[in-house]
């Protein structure tokens, strides 16, 4: 899902941080959102919601509609789509 | 922290308001809820005619870069809840910051277009693909469908297509009460018809003088090919409509449906093809929550609730101050004009410095000529938006003369 | 064709409908009836799909005020912040 090369963009910065999601290891890029980092390891679903049970993930991208929330450590609804990933990160999924 | 002028927003029209405030020494704060500088120009590329590649992420860094340089102070990662008058504004987690002037600059958010489905993950509004896609570098799909024909779906779907990925095709939304004339193909061919001299991409000229062509005006959708016609290897389908996105934990296929010439389903065609994500792109609105204490109006043709200005840029609240999208829905390049003009006309207030009467008055037709040239245009009917704007500010100015204080 | 309009709450367009059609036609007493926009988002996202929804239901035209008003905060935050009042300014 990366996009390496790009025509116009040139090449990817290819600085690494190492995180988990929920208790897994996952490599990211420096400077890119939680959302980026998890989609580039083929994670969309980022949590199930509380009534129906169903999974959600990204939507607006700007931090409005709050789909995207994950929890940090002990910190609850930070959104993945505006919040950078950083070396050493625990994420995981929230319940509802 | 006690600042002349706070600024709510660092996209381009906020930026360039804090860097023409600095160079006139002037204290300025930036405040923004993402920790990166830019908002909505961060994810923008597209080949302009005149100017070569916008490539939004190094506009953002160069502008930020100069901001800081003048002595802009960035305050990122900090959610405004209210502003208060005086003024104050509130921060969660945060100590409060005064300011004399505020300048809110909150850009504008896309509306919405439910669809079946939607919820699943894969599925993204497409303004947060255009981010991914361009300033993250990441694709948000092997194969994406795009819902919604507008001058947004089209740039993106040439962006994805540049990073590899395979665009299905760009479809109309289901028809129902979130999508009425939006989910008719005659229609939407008469909307592209109007962008047909704008040129943000090769993808909506052509488009453009495509739906222009007499014939296919005058024959409405009757005769746009059923298969729909390939715009730059991306085919542009105005005679289907997606009505649902299937898949059990992500996105898996969309249903497509046929749809007549007056825009109704087709009996028995609905078609299930495979895909990985969906973009839905259903217009821009102005963001004005933040400016709620001000009268607004509604005027379409902006892009709908705005907060009443002046062509200073100034609102029905004193020493409150608004730019770019959060004024109807523009590109870039006008937001940033905007900016600069907001942050002019607050320098003519604080110092009644005759050479910026002069500056605010050229820097108003700055504007008015970067909007002329403008290549991208979201709004078709922008100019006399603008015009109802004047119109009903000098209506408000003529009614609350005696009432009001509206320095 | 039904599909959520509150992502939040998790409230499908059936669900709005039908507490129109039983009389709760005000934004104020939909959001309180089906619970649309009392979520984490505050109805940011779905303020504009419940101003359609009523305007189709009731065959008028879209409001042309703003239905659910953005109420202060308008950001989710912690009660602390609120009870100092957001802050001593400096």
């Amino acid at each position: 899902m990366r996009i390496e090369q790009h025509p116009i963009l040139g090449p990817l910065n290819n600085e690494t941080v190492t995180f988990t999601f929920n208790g897994d290891v996952y490599e990211g890029r420096k400077g890119e959102s939680i959302a980026a980092a998890l989609l580039a390891n083929e994670i969309r679903t980022l949590r199930y919601t509380a009534q129906k049970n169903e999974p959600r993930g990204i939507y607006c991208g700007i931090g409005h509609c709050y789909e995207c929330r994950v929890m940090i450590g002990t910190k609850r609804s930070v959104r993945a789509c505006i919040t950078e990933v950083v070396e050493g990160m625990k994420i995981q999924s929230q319940g509802g | 922290m006690r600042m002349d002028v706070a600024i709510i927003g660092s996209g381009p029209a906020g930026i360039n308001a804090a860097i023409t405030l600095a160079k006139k020494q002037k204290s300025v704060v930036v405040i923004d809820e993402q920790g990166k500088v830019g908002g909505k120009l961060i994810g923008q590329l597209h080949e302009d005619p005149k100017d070569g590649w916008w490539i939004g992420k190094q506009i953002a860094e160069q502008m930020k870069r100069e901001a800081e340089q003048v002595g802009v102070i960035f305050l990122l990662q900090r959610e405004v809840w209210a502003i208060e008058p005086g003024w104050s504004i509130k921060m969660s987690g945060h100590e409060d910051i005064t300011a004399s002037y505020v300048i809110v600059a909150t850009g504008a958010q896309e509306n919405p277009t439910p669809v079946p489905g939607w919820t699943l993950p894969g599925t993204l509004a497409i303004g947060a693909a255009q981010v991914l896609n361009n300033y993250e570098r990441v694709r948000p799909g092997k194969r994406i469908a795009i819902i919604g024909v507008d001058p947004l779906a089209f740039t993106v779907a040439q962006e994805l297509k540049l990073a590899g990925a395979d665009i299905v095709g760009i479809y109309l939304p289901p028809e129902g009460l979130f999508a009425t004339e939006k989910a008719k193909p005659q229609s939407t061919i008469g909307y592209l018809s109007t962008m047909a001299h704008l040129a943000p991409n090769p993808w909506l000229r052509l488009a453009g003088s495509m739906a222009k062509h007499h014939f296919i005006q005058k024959m409405g959708s009757r005769f746009y090919p059923k298969a729909g016609m390939k715009v730059f290897g991306v085919p542009l389908r105005l005679r289907h409509s997606i009505i649902s996105i299937e898949g059990t934990d992500q996105v898996e296929a969309i249903t497509t449906v046929k749809l007549s010439s007056e825009g109704k389903a087709v009996k028995n065609s609905e078609e299930s093809i495979v895909v990985d994500a969906v973009c839905i792109s259903g217009g821009l609105v102005p963001l004005v929550e933040l400016a709620s204490s001000c009268k607004t109006v509604y005027i379409e043709e902006l892009g709908g609730y705005v907060p009443l200005h002046s062509p200073e840029m100034k609102t029905s609240k004193k020493n409150l101050y608004v730019c770019g999208n959060i004024t109807g829905v523009e590109g870039a390049k006008v937001a940033m004009e905007q900016g600069k003009l907001a942050a002019l006309s607050i320098v003519y207030k604080m110092t009644g410095d005759e050479q910026l009467r002069e500056e605010v008055r050229s820097q108003k037709e700055e504007v008015n000529r970067i909007r002329a040239e403008a290549t991208i245009t979201f709004m078709p009917e922008i100019m006399s938006g603008r015009k109802k704007m004047e119109q009903m500010w000098n209506e408000y100015v003529h009614e609350s003369r005696d009432t009001h204080d509206i320095r | 064709m039904d599909c959520v309009i509150c992502r939040c709450e998790e409230v499908l367009l059936s669900d709005i409908v039908r507490a129109i059609e039983d009389g709760y036609t005000s934004h104020r007493e939909i959001k309180l009836k089906t619970r649309a926009g009392m979520g984490i988002c505050q109805g940011r996202t779905c303020r504009l799909l419940l101003d359609q929804v009523i305007a189709s239901v009731s065959q008028g035209p879209v409001p042309k005020t703003i239905g659910i008003a953005p109420n202060v905060p308008i950001r989710p935050i912690m009660l602390g912040d609120l009870a100092k009042g957001g802050g001593k300014a400096k």
